[in-house]
């Protein structure tokens, strides 16, 4: 097959069966992969009511077609499972270049069942598949896990393994590969460690064959262009943390829980600071034009010591902003935790922001956790994440995140978040279409579904008022649909979603990898469906209207000093217009009709 | 004469990093002065200014400032 390697592998973990599957080609041509092929095969076969952290629950690490081809930003995959944050389908993605060993090894996806009966990890060496006993790396953290495994393995192989954190089963425990890279959300890092696997190791020396590679360059020569626009250098150049800066000015910067949306310190933790105090080269994913990452160091006169990757953007609101740390190194230090532990420094961040409204409130008091954790205590959020990630003392009831805690304490209200999982670094009472995207979301507050910066901030293709209802509906459901598409490809959505044409040039790169003509309607049309079939997932759990929903902080408080002081998220209003141009019923619920015409009944 | 504050963002601040730091610099103009007019001072073309913030509210090229004015230059957002 083109753009596929045409083989599944299955790992039952319970029994230790290791099988090989052929790819279904009519599977691939309706899903494409990502998130797409693996939410249909878990339709398909998972039990829904299953316990998410039971045996019973699939975990699978899928790439795309267009995973290393020609195509820009080609190193990412994705992991999919049930989540147990949110209870929802979820896809968790990354890049680095653990996705691209993954599948030059010769696969498109891996499919965890079951329970192993002692601590394992798997190892891949093209066709050579074992697992191995983990039993000494059990506990161990990101890195150690990593070096240790490739000492045991191949010094060329990749690895993505969990920390302390999945092990312990934190809810919004991260799968790290290549010792940095994060697929960070909705607790797939637990799911991981309920399954008693600790990692997947990978070395792969096989080629992806494309249909048209003459066509696949010159659609690579015309996309470069957005190497050499001034964002795509400015990624490079500051990576995301640059947006630090904008999103402050735009009043949408999360601050104090969400309270405000303009950080007093934002200067202190932005894309400028980290070259000036703790950069050490940016770094960039397998196949990437843009080099966003940022690998840095903590000076040695600072009080915090280290060296990682990071932070990116949603790390600067998450453990900065959010809780109102201005403080570079301090926010650092936290990020290099996390990805040690294994953790989502963005629930990580909206859980100590919960955490902490409810101490500003005296629900949670200084007995309970055994310290005080007034706003901007960095010292005592660091302790709090080691005791999160190592299942010590409080940190077991924060290990939960920030709805159940709010629950518990008696202020649901102080939760910032969707479905059970915490907000992105955008504020959605300044830029309302984030909002309807945030409740939509299939997997509750992220940005990774769509993100709607471009035409609500940036006013590309056209003026858009961040402000109002008008025409979000639209482009919500348009935004969602093209990140879908982007992700089951296998590739990055940066570049795609920063270039105004962006959807038309992966339809070019689609069309001459797989060999089959797509125009943008046929991507967006694939997207859609996707996307639907998402819903019908999280419907059959019982998931409706009354689960697409934003706290009263959004919908009622009004936004405070800056652009946009005063309004509030007319989400309701926003939604009633958006089921009715998704085809779904006034519930939310896609009809029998969307789903003939999108050929999934 | 008036004092204002300007920051830049992003390439901005590289490419004039001899001029304004990105936590802001104090800049001195003739009153009445616009935008532009500070842009100029600096060297920096009016299309490099995708947005432009005076006092954290949008404001225009043509925008007049005032004695005390904090003015940013932005480029560009993405996310992530």
């Amino acid at each position: 097959m083109n753009g596929w390697m045409g083989t599944i592998l299955r790992i039952e973990l319970t029994s230790g069966v290791i099988s090989k599957e052929v790819l279904d080609p009519e599977l691939a041509r309706d899903y494409v992969g990502g998130r797409g092929l693996a939410v249909k095969i878990l339709l398909d076969e998972l039990k829904m009511q299953c316990d998410p952290l039971g045996p019973e629950n699939m975990l699978i690490f899928i790439n795309g077609p267009l995973t290393v081809t020609g195509a820009l930003c080609t190193g990412r995959y994705a992991v999919v499972t049930k989540s147990p944050l949110t209870g929802t389908v979820c896809s968790s993605n990354s890049g680095g270049y653990f996705p691209a060993a993954f599948k030059t090894a010769g696969y498109d996806a891996i499919i965890f069942s079951g329970k192993a009966e002692k601590p394992v990890y798997l190892w891949i060496d093209d066709d050579h598949v074992e697992l191995r006993d983990a039993s000494n790396i059990w506990g161990g953290d990101t890195r150690a896990t990593y070096d240790i495994i490739r000492k045991e393995t191949h010094k060329e192989a990749r690895v993505a393994c969990i920390g302390p954190a999945g092990e312990n089963l934190v809810r919004y425990a991260a799968i790290i590969n290549d010792a940095s890279r994060a697929a960070a959300r909705s607790g797939v890092g637990a799911v991981m460690g309920s399954k008693n696997l600790k990692a997947v190791a990978v070395r792969g020396t096989k080629g992806v064959k494309v249909a048209d590679p003459e066509e696949l360059l010159r659609s690579t020569i015309i996309a470069d262009h957005v190497k050499k626009a001034d964002l795509g250098i400015a990624f490079g150049e500051f990576g995301t943390p640059l947006f630090v800066d904008i999103m402050n000015a735009n009043n949408i910067m999360p601050t104090k829980n969400f309270q405000e949306g303009f950080f007093e310190e934002g200067d202190e933790i932005n894309g400028a600071e980290i070259i000036d105090r703790t950069l050490v080269r940016s770094k960039a994913c397998y196949g990437c034009a843009l080099n966003c990452g940022r690998n840095t160091r903590l000076p040695k006169d600072a009080k915090y010591q280290g060296r990682g990757d990071g932070p990116e953007y949603e790390t600067c609101f998450s453990l900065g902003s959010n809780i109102c740390v201005g403080d570079l190194e301090a926010l650092t230090k936290m990020n290099y935790l996390c990805n040690e532990m294994g953790m989502d420094t963005m629930d990580a961040g909206t859980t100590l922001g919960t955490l902490m409204e409810l101490y500003e409130k005296g629900l949670v008091k200084d007995e309970d956790m055994g310290f005080p954790l007034p706003w901007g205590d960095a010292d005592n959020a660091i302790k709090l994440l080691t005791m999160i990630a190592r299942n010590e003392g409080f940190g077991r009831e924060a290990a939960m995140g920030g709805k159940y805690l709010a629950d518990k304490y008696g202020a649901p209200e102080v939760f910032m978040g969707s479905k059970g999982q915490g907000f992105a670094g955008y504020h959605p009472r300044a830029m309302v279409g984030q909002g309807l995207l945030y409740a939509t979301s299939p997997e509750g507050g992220n940005h990774t579904t769509g993100n709607t910066i471009q035409p609500e901030i940036n006013g590309i293709p056209g003026p858009m008022d961040p402000l109002t209802s008008e025409g979000k509906a639209e482009m919500v459901i348009s935004r969602q649909d093209e990140t879908a598409f982007i992700e089951a490809c296998g590739v990055c959505v940066f570049p795609y979603m920063l270039m105004e044409e962006g959807t038309e040039i992966i339809a070019e790169f689609y069309s001459a990898v797989v060999g089959v003509e797509h125009t943008e309607d046929d991507v967006r049309k694939i997207g859609e469906r996707i996307f639907n079939l998402e819903r019908l997932f999280n419907h059959g759990l019982g998931f409706t209207r009354q689960d697409d929903t934003l706290p009263e902080r959004m919908t009622r408080e009004p936004h405070t000093d800056g652009i946009g002081e005063g309004n509030v998220v007319p989400l309701e209003e926003m939604l009633d217009r958006y089921y009715k141009l998704r085809g779904w019923s006034g519930e939310g619920v896609p009809t029998d009709e969307k789903l003939k015409e999108l050929g999934i009944l | 004469m008036i004092r204002v504050t300007i920051k830049l963002s992003g390439l901005l601040r590289n490419q004039y990093k001899s001029t304004p730091s990105a936590k802001g610099e104090e800049a001195q103009l003739k009153t009445g002065s616009t935008v532009t007019d500070l842009l100029t001072q600096y060297g920096i073309g009016p299309k490099k200014a995708h947005m432009i913030m005076v006092n954290r509210q949008k404001a225009e090229l043509t925008t007049t400032l005032r004695d005390g004015d904090e003015v940013s230059i932005l480029p560009l957002a993405g996310g992530g």
